[in-house]
C-alpha cells in the first residue's frame, strides 16, 4: 500500500479498526489495488438497494389504482414526491430532469451513511467514495454551465480580472468541501463510535448500551441523514446556478 | 496513560510496508483512490438506472396516473354536482308547477264535487217529489178506493135492509109481478149480444 494515513487497531486496544482493511490485492500498471472494506460495504450496500427496489417495483406493479395504497407504497410515493418536490422547488422547472439523479444519489448516500448501524463500515467514510460523488457534481456543474452559458460560463470567472484567482479556486473548491465535508462528517461518526467501542471495557458497553443507541442515532442516523441531504442540496443549487435566470426558480 | 499518547502520536502513521498489506487505511491521494472512484462510479451509474427503472419512473408514473384519475373524478363530480344542481332546479320547478296543478286539479275537483251536490240534490228532490206525487197519486186512489168501497158497503148493506125489507113486505104474486115487470122492460135485446 502507498503513501496514507493509517489507524492501526493496535492502537484501539486491539479490538476495533477504524480504518479500511483490504481483504485481497492485485496488480496494476505496477500498482498494488486492494478490494476493501468500502468495496464490500458498497456492494452490500448496492444489494439492498437492489431488492428494496425490486420490491418497490412489484408492489407498484401490484398496486390496485381503486384502493387506498399500503403503507410501503406510501413509504415510495412519499419518497418520490420528496425527491420531486426538492429538485422543483431548488432547481425549478428543469429540475425535474434532475429528480432521478438526485434520487438515487440521496438514496445512496443516505443509506451508505447509516450502514453503521448494521455493523458495516460506512463506504462515505472513504474519501474514494466522497470524492467521485462530488467530482459527478461538478462534472454536472460546468456541463450545464457550458450547455446554457456557452463561453460565458468561462469568461465569468474573470470578472473582476482582480478576483480571476479567487473565482477559479471556488470552483475547484466546489467538489472538495463538498466531498471533504461528507467523508469528515461520516468519518468522525466512525471514529467516535470506534474509540468508545475500543477504550471502554466490554462489561461497562453492556451496562451502559443505551447511550451507545443514542450516540448511534446522532452519529449514524442523524448525522449521516444531515450530510446526505446538505449534499444533495449543494448538488441542486450548485447546478441550478447555471439555469438561465428566468428559469432557476419556479 | 502511555498507550493513549502513543495513539495519538500515531493517528498520522505514515505506512510503507515491504510486503502487500492493507489495514486501518483511511485516506490517501494514491492509485487506490482511483480504483475507489470507478468503482463508485460504476455502482452510482448501476443504481441510477436500476432505481430509475424499476423505482422512481414507475412510482412517478402512478402517481401521475392517480393524479390524472384524481383529477377526472373532481371534474366528473364537479360536472355531477353542475347537473344535480340543474336538476334540482328542474325538479324544484316542476315541483312548483305540480303544486300549482294540484291546486287548479283540486279546485276543479271541488267545482266538480259542488256541481255533483247540487245535481244529487235536485235529483234526490226530484225523486223526492215524484215519490211524493206518486204517494199522493195512491192516496187519492186509495181514497177513491174506499169510496168505492164504501159505497160498495153501503150498496150490500143497503141491498140488505131492502131484502129484509123486501122479505118483510113482499108476497108471491108481488114478486112476480116484479119479476115480470123487470123482465119487461129488459126486453129482448138485452140477451143477444
Amino acid at each position: 500500500m502507498g503513501t496514507g494515513i493509517v489507524s492501526r487497531s493496535v492502537f484501539l486496544t486491539g479490538d476495533v479498526d477504524i480504518g479500511i482493511t483490504g481483504y485481497f490485492h492485485f496488480e496494476v500498471g505496477g500498482q498494488t489495488l486492494w478490494i476493501t472494506t468500502t468495496h464490500v460495504s458498497l456492494l452490500i450496500v448496492v444489494i439492498a438497494l437492489t431488492v428494496f427496489a425490486l420490491i418497490a417495483n412489484r408492489a407498484i406493479k401490484k398496486a390496485d389504482p381503486e384502493a387506498v395504497p399500503g403503507p410501503f407504497l406510501n413509504f415510495i410515493e412519499l419518497l418520490v414526491e420528496l425527491v420531486d418536490n426538492l429538485t422543483k422547488s431548488n432547481m425549478g422547472k428543469r429540475g425535474y430532469r434532475f429528480s432521478n439523479y438526485i434520487g438515487t444519489l440521496f438514496t445512496v448516500v443516505i443509506v451508505c451513511n447509516i450502514s453503521g448501524l448494521f455493523g458495516l463500515r460506512p463506504p462515505t467514510a472513504d474519501y474514494g467514495v466522497t470524492l467521485p460523488l462530488a467530482l459527478i457534481t461538478f462534472v454536472m456543474i460546468h456541463y450545464n454551465g457550458f450547455k446554457y452559458e456557452k463561453a460565458g460560463h468561462v469568461t465569468k470567472l474573470f470578472k473582476p480580472v482582480l478576483l480571476t484567482p479567487i473565482n477559479i479556486i471556488g470552483e475547484i473548491a466546489t467538489p472538495l468541501s463538498m466531498s471533504l465535508r461528507l467523508f469528515g462528517n461520516i468519518l468522525s461518526g466512525t471514529v467516535m463510535m470506534g474509540l468508545l467501542y475500543g477504550l471502554l471495557p466490554k462489561l461497562l458497553q453492556a451496562f451502559i448500551w443505551p447511550v451507545f443507541g443514542v450516540l448511534h442515532v446522532y452519529f449514524d442516523v442523524f448525522s449521516g441523514a444531515i450530510q446526505a441531504y446538505v449534499f444533495c442540496m449543494l448538488t441542486m443549487v450548485f447546478i441550478a446556478q447555471n439555469f438561465p435566470e428566468d428559469e432557476a426558480q419556479g | 496513560m502511555d498507550g493513549l499518547l502513543t495513539v495519538c502520536s500515531n493517528l498520522a502513521f505514515l505506512e510503507a510496508e515491504a510486503e502487500p498489506k492493507m489495514e486501518g487505511y483511511i485516506f490517501g491521494l494514491t492509485p487506490q483512490l482511483l480504483l475507489d472512484a470507478l468503482i463508485l462510479l460504476l455502482a452510482v451509474g448501476f443504481m441510477f438506472v436500476l432505481l430509475s427503472y424499476l423505482l422512481f419512473n414507475p412510482a412517478r408514473d402512478m402517481l401521475n396516473k392517480r393524479r390524472e384519475k384524481i383529477a377526472k373524478e373532481m371534474e366528473e363530480a364537479a360536472q355531477e354536482r353542475d347537473d344535480a344542481a340543474q336538476f334540482k332546479a328542474e325538479y324544484d320547478a316542476k315541483l312548483k308547477a305540480a303544486d300549482k296543478e294540484v291546486e287548479a286539479i283540486l279546485s276543479e275537483g271541488r267545482k266538480k264535487a259542488l256541481k255533483r251536490e247540487d245535481e244529487i240534490v235536485n235529483e234526490a228532490k226530484t225523486e223526492a217529489a215524484r215519490i211524493m206525487e206518486r204517494a199522493s197519486r195512491e192516496i187519492e186512489l186509495e181514497k177513491n178506493k174506499m169510496k168505492d168501497e164504501v159505497k160498495r158497503e153501503m150498496v150490500a148493506v143497503a141491498t140488505v135492509m131492502a131484502g129484509k125489507f123486501v122479505a118483510s113486505s113482499l108476497n108471491e104474486e108481488k114478486q112476480a109481478q116484479l119479476i115480470d115487470e123487470a123482465l119487461n122492460e129488459m126486453g129482448d135485446d138485452t140477451w143477444r149480444s
